[in-house]
């Protein structure tokens, strides 16, 4: 796995960005699995930021390429439990007036995946997606 | 870089990446809409919920204000499947 640790903070989303297309151009991904791996971590990454301020310690973001199937890796150390994973679906089809941005990037972070799990070791946060590749 | 111009009383033009580090810049510039606007999405390469979040209370305000709308044109092709992930293209009018 390709791992690099990122300042927990918006301002690194730039500097991520940079580290997914230097994967992808090593990978052969194209731009639809850039923009892809672009949204699910910065949903993830900027949920740590707000819920999970912790330690600050910076955080860690990888990813792994076998065959068909991507890995990403995000680790939030010195934090308290909370998994994102659990929470509920979001209604999409409300009416405009009943909408509110809340919880609406972890919703999509699930649609673009192909599994979203959460564990919670040694106060580390560890969220791991898969994502099969298209042929 | 991300930046987001008000070109006249009708027309909102994004650029670059608009991830959760723009958020305030881009509300400084959305509530300055007052009526309907188109927003154009040509120079925009990214949004991420954040960027939906601005937009989205944008239009409610609009909205619930009787003023309106925002008019959404020429987004690239992962920027619309993310509207249409979330629902938007139910609640903007997207061109």
């Amino acid at each position: 796995m390709t791992e690099k640790k990122f300042k927990k903070d918006f301002s690194s989303l730039e500097s991520i960005d940079a580290f997914i297309r230097s994967f992808a151009a090593d990978h052969s991904l194209d731009d639809e699995m850039v923009f892809t791996l672009n949204f699910v971590i910065e949903e993830i990454f900027t949920n740590m930021v707000k819920y999970q301020p912790g330690s600050g310690k910076d955080m860690s973001v990888g990813l792994s390429r076998e065959d068909d199937l991507l890995r990403i890796r995000l680790v939030d150390y010195g934090v308290e439990y909370f998994d994102p994973t659990s929470k509920p679906p979001v209604d999409v089809n409300k009416p405009l007036e009943e909408r509110r941005p809340g919880g609406l990037g972890v919703h999509l972070v699930k649609m673009y995946v192909d599994d979203f799990r959460y564990e919670f070791t040694d106060d580390n946060s560890i969220i791991t997606l898969t994502k099969k590749l298209k042929d | 870089m991300f930046d987001a111009k008000i070109l006249d009383d009708k027309t909102v033009q994004l650029f670059g990446r608009f991830d959760a580090a723009q958020v305030e810049k881009a509300r400084v510039v959305f509530d300055q809409v007052k009526g309907p606007v188109e927003v154009d999405f040509t120079g925009l390469e990214y949004i991420s919920s954040a960027g939906l979040g601005i937009l989205l209370m944008t239009q409610r305000r609009l909205k619930e204000g009787g003023r309106g709308g925002l008019r959404l044109t020429n987004m690239n092709k992962h920027i619309r499947d993310v509207f249409q992930y979330a629902g938007f293209d139910q609640v903007f009018e997207i061109v």
